[in-house]
């Protein structure tokens, strides 16, 4: 795949387009109204709505919890135990996706060149097996305090939702390794305060099993974050101080 | 590139074939592509639809020629996939809303000043006007919900500014109709161009039906719904110019004719080799598609195609900024309004008159196009480049 800071065939920016331009502005000069000053633009439409707004999702009928043994019913005595399904189910569902967009990953990884200063096919492999080892810990973890791993929690719902870009960069083929580690690296990043959170949210609960398998993965997420910081820095610096575009290529196009 | 649409064959329907590679082939370029490349995929895939809910409509209301129908339809909705899936995963709904606009204004302006009748060239500068300012709000909208530019999809062929307010677009049913063109004298290029905007029109209602409610934002919600009720109204109008005394067939002949016309036009301006390709492979396919229709019509209606079409098609539809005569209609009819199927200046239409009173009392609670883009100036890197005050925290004015 071509790199993309080597070719200049963009046709965005006014820049672009001097007399245009102006033309667009002299538009705007004789037909635009004065300019809003102050204010948030769309509050007052989103101001209403937030007021009203109903959640856009609840936890389910918990019927599992009655399950609980007595030690856990016990230890979480006094506190919201959906809090922490919630939050188990969030991860389980961020683990679960991670996978999936670390084998869109391995793909590119095993069919492009490798990028120097970037990730090796083994070196990904060993993180998409991490995430779904996670993801087995989390469904266990669940199921320990009696609820439904299959269920989408509100969290896990904000998670998808958030999760929707890095998973389009990632998966679509013009997007090269490094563009898509942009990609993983808003994911790893999250992960990693994803995975503190939680762990404070079973500390909290006294969840003492919990908090030991928890910090271990935590451990390894955070290898992820920075392995990824490391192969997305050292793949731009070899971007920009490798085949370094010519004084030709920097010429203004005419 | 002269054309017969009489004797030019194309290629047969039995040799119209694709894989599923095909149909999903790469995307243009969001940010290398021309913007008119953008447009024209766009405005192919607009034709495209038509021709299949043409095709279905037809179908549903004659027995006789449903397998017909449904052969030249399974093709054409082969070709509307490999059109569609030319637009690119990282353009937004929102992005491509702008082009969608984009096609609206300039497709529309083109038409225009080539339309022979005065009275449909004044129905096409009067939607106009309206799409051009959807522009305006939906790019406001995109600056101050996504702060992104919507130059960038634009490219500065096109102006963002004010148009014919959308809060006064709205208009009571019996103002969204107009007179139709009568089949019998109408030029051949003024039955195309009816059957073009009406196209592009309604799939514009249609996909901003099906993506205003992925938006979370309720400005942008409330910004699809007005829009497209907009939109519902320029079909209502376009679809109305159309001369309904055409047999199904004739109509069949014609969608056939003008889908030729577009890639036609389309072949003539691209500068994508491989877009440009796939204009002169449908091109090919689409005179196979006007062959079987004028069969079918000399067969079942003892007609020549002669009586409706021309030999050689009109001049292609100009798909190029067209500012100059945009920003002069602009100045000129800005302030029209529609009594009836006809247009008449603001100030003659009354208190109380169908269309205010339908207006009122759906902008009764607030009219989202108003206030989403108040105090809008288009500004090269969005709004927020030119006057950091606009986004200071607090409220008020």
């Amino acid at each position: 795949m071509k790199d993309p800071t080597k070719i200049r065939e963009n046709r965005t920016g006014a820049a672009l387009a001097p007399e245009l331009t102006a033309e667009m502005l002299e538009a705007v000069e004789e037909l635009s109204p004065p300019a809003q000053v102050g204010g948030l633009p769309l509050e007052p439409i989103r101001a209403a709505y937030v007021l009203n707004a109903e959640p856009a999702g609840t936890m389910p009928p918990a019927a599992g919890l009655k399950e609980m043994a007595e030690s856990v019913l016990n230890a979480i005595q006094g506190k919201n135990p959906l809090v922490l399904l919630d939050a188990l189910g969030a991860r389980l569902a961020f683990e679960r996706t991670g996978t999936r967009i670390y084998e869109a990953l391995l793909t590119k990884a095993r069919s492009l060149d490798v990028v120097e200063g970037g990730p090796s096919v083994a070196d990904l492999e060993a993180i998409h097996q991490d995430e779904l080892d996670h993801f087995r810990i989390l469904k266990d973890a669940i199921e320990s305090l009696g609820g439904d791993p299959t269920v989408m929690t509100p969290t896990a719902n904000v998670y998808a939702v958030a999760s929707i870009g890095p998973l389009q960069v990632v998966s679509d083929p013009r997007m090269g390794m490094r563009e898509s580690m942009h990609a993983i690296l808003t994911i790893e990043l999250t992960d990693n305060d994803g995975w503190d959170l939680l762990i404070r949210l079973a500390n909290a609960f006294n969840q003492t099993d919990m908090v030991e398998t928890f910090s271990a993965c935590s451990l390894a997420e955070a290898e992820h974050l920075t392995r990824v910081r490391e192969w997305l820095t050292a793949m731009t610096e070899v971007a920009a101080t490798g085949d370094l575009v010519s004084d030709a290529d920097l010429t203004p196009a005419s | 590139m002269a054309l017969n649409l009489l004797k030019d064959t194309g290629i047969p329907l039995d040799r119209q074939r694709f894989t599923w590679r095909e149909l999903a082939g790469p995307p243009i370029s969001k940010l290398d592509d021309d913007a008119f490349t953008r447009v024209r995929v766009i405005l192919m895939n607009g034709i495209e639809t038509e021709s299949v809910r043409f095709s279905h409509s037809f179908a549903r209301m004659n027995r006789d020629l449903r397998l017909a129908l449904a052969q030249v339809r399974r093709v054409e909705h082969h070709q509307q996939t490999m059109v569609n899936w030319l637009l690119p995963a990282d353009q937004s709904p929102l992005e491509t809303t702008i082009g969608y606009e984009q096609v609206a204004i300039e497709v529309t302006a083109s038409v225009a000043q080539h339309e022979p009748d005065p009275y449909l060239a004044q129905v096409y500068r009067f939607g106009m006007l309206e799409d051009f300012d959807h522009m305006y709000r939906y790019s406001a909208l995109m600056d101050r919900l996504e702060g992104k530019d919507a130059n960038n999809i634009v490219q500065s062929y096109s102006d963002i500014t004010p148009g014919r307010p959308t809060a006064v677009e709205h208009r009571a049913p019996e103002d969204d109709l107009r007179e139709p063109y009568n089949r019998a004298v109408a030029a051949p290029i003024t039955k195309l161009n009816a059957l073009t905007i009406m196209a592009a029109e309604h799939q514009t209602h249609d996909y901003y039906m099906n993506v205003g409610p992925q938006f979370a934002d309720p400005s942008a919600r409330l910004l699809y719904a007005e829009i497209a009720s907009i939109e519902e109204q320029h079909v209502t109008q376009y679809e109305s110019i159309i001369d309904p005394s055409e047999t199904w067939l004739e109509k069949w002949v014609l969608h056939e004719a003008n889908e030729v016309y577009n890639y036609y036009s389309c072949v003539a301006q691209e500068p994508n080799a491989r877009v440009k390709a796939i204009w002169e492979r449908f091109l090919e396919y689409e005179l196979g598609h006007l062959q079987i229709a004028m069969e079918l019509f000399k067969k079942i209606e003892g007609r020549d195609p002669a009586e409706i079409l021309p030999e050689a098609l009109p001049e292609p539809i100009e798909l190029a900024s067209q500012r100059a005569f945009v920003r002069e209609v602009l100045r000129r009819e800005v302030d029209l309004r529609a009594r009836g199927t006809q247009f008449i200046p603001a100030d003659q239409e009354l208190p109380g008159s169908p269309s205010v009173e339908y207006r009122n009392q759906l902008s009764s609670e607030g009219s989202p196009s108003e206030t989403i883009a108040a105090g809008y100036r288009w500004q090269p890197g969005t709004e927020v480049t030119q006057n950091p005050r606009v986004v200071q925290s607090g409220g008020g004015q």
